[in-house]
């Protein structure tokens, strides 16, 4: 007997998910429900490399030699397949597991779909305050154009569990570790709607795919278009946990 | 009032005797929460157990795509390295697109062996237009790796919509 995917409940709305099961070439496919098609982009310095953990998981291994144009890797999915990510009043949801470093990018954004300043989301890794910022990019509300908030504590080079929630009737998401609500700093404004956005999707990368490259291992990253619960990101942590010994 | 040395007269008894038969009481409780512990820690492990199994139940996952062939041989689906024994159960692609002019071969490979070298399990071969759109191919548990690919070696190139459906 198999449970199926889609009957879990935490799969439900299920947007984007990202196994990373091929463990060898230059195609990743997103098994949830849309089948985004992503490509995996090598501009000449990076690289990406499957890595088997001991247990035999395949992660992924973005590698990052530095800050310039051409020195990591991402994954994209054009806009014109990722038109369900377009998030702005709504509720969503990102996760995944990662073991970041801290290279020479000060930030490494992890997954995001926006144009700095202008619309759209994203997520990163600070090298520097080792926190995790989510921002909301909003040109339509200047002199506003945009607003974050970040959780403290993501020590590099350590496996943990990432997720963010978002009530879209909320000005306040809430961030995870290991399925742990965190403590959050918000801006006076708190995290107003980002403007509707027709950019491609990256992961490890800003969106200009030439800066700000994710450095580090980095396995399932997954987005809901609903906001789960605490009690959802534990179901899939202590699902998950045991791959990863924490 | 009241002299030195005047004490007042209880009697003790009966109170000393319901001590006493809470004490037993007391004991009685103790040596019933000292078995419930003992249960739960059985309890406990029979849960971990069941735990251990549901974490283990596999999970019936599917991805696909579209792919537009190029005379060359192209990798549709791969898995390498699985984590351990899993059940790919079905590759189907839509063949509407193809026509009387083109010819599309269907490999389904696996590994032996960790890190061995590909072993070609099956060959389907799709002549024109198929009886039905839909070719599906049923495939095999195994634990070191799957490659499916597809060449077309006559005819245009063209686009076909493909799944495939697996347990992990």
């Amino acid at each position: 007997m198999a449970v199926l995917y889609d009957n879990i409940g935490y799969n439900r709305e299920i947007l984007l998910d990202l196994p990373f099961r091929e463990g060898i070439g230059v195609v990743t496919h997103d098994v949830a429900k849309p089948h985004h098609v992503m490509t995996m982009e090598d501009p000449g310095g990076g690289s990406f490399v499957w890595t088997s953990l001991d247990n035999g998981l395949m992660v992924m291994e973005f590698v990052t030699i530095g800050g310039g144009a051409t020195d990591g890797v991402h994954l994209n999915s054009i806009a014109a397949n990722t038109g369900d990510l377009n998030f702005t009043s709504g509720d969503y949801s990102i996760a995944g597991w990662t073991k970041w470093g801290a290279g020479t990018n000060q930030s490494e954004i992890i997954i995001g779909r926006y144009g700095t300043n202008l619309d759209g989301w994203d997520c990163y890794y600070n090298a520097v305050s080792s926190s995790l910022s989510h921002r909301h990019h909003h040109s339509s509300l200047a002199p506003n154009f945009n607003s974050s908030c970040f959780s403290a504590g993501w020590v590099p080079g350590v496996w943990k569990f990432f997720s963010i929630s978002r009530l879209g009737a909320s000005l306040y998401p809430l961030h995870y570790r290991n399925a742990v609500p965190l403590a959050m700093s918000y801006e006076a404004t708190g995290m107003l709607d980002p403007d509707t956005c027709n950019r491609d999707l990256v992961v490890g990368c800003r969106n200009s795919k030439d800066a700000n490259w994710y450095t580090g291992l980095m396995w399932r990253p997954r987005v809901w278009g609903r906001a789960l619960s605490q009690e959802e990101w534990s179901q899939i942590f202590q699902h998950e946990r045991g791959w990863f010994g924490v | 009032m009241g002299g030195t040395g005047i004490h007042n007269p209880a009697d003790l008894t009966e109170v000393l005797a319901n001590i006493a038969a809470n004490n037993v009481l007391l004991a009685v409780i103790q040596a019933t929460t000292a078995d419930t512990n003992a249960d739960l820690e059985v309890v406990d492990a029979n849960v971990d157990a069941i735990r251990a199994i549901t974490d283990a139940e596999a999970i019936l996952e599917e991805t696909g795509g579209e792919l537009t062939t190029d005379g060359t041989l192209q990798t549709i689906y791969v898995n390498n390295a699985p984590a351990g024994v899993w059940a790919p159960r079905w590759f189907g692609m839509d063949f509407a697109n193809q026509t009387v002019t083109e010819t599309v071969r269907i490999i389904v490979s696996y590994r032996e062996a960790p890190a061995g070298p590909w072993v070609v399990d099956d060959r389907e071969t799709i002549v024109g237009i198929p009886v039905s759109a839909g070719i599906w191919v049923q495939l095999k548990e195994n634990r070191y790796g799957l490659l499916i690919t597809v060449e077309k070696t006559v005819g245009t190139n063209r686009a076909y919509d493909w799944t495939i459906l697996y347990e992990v």
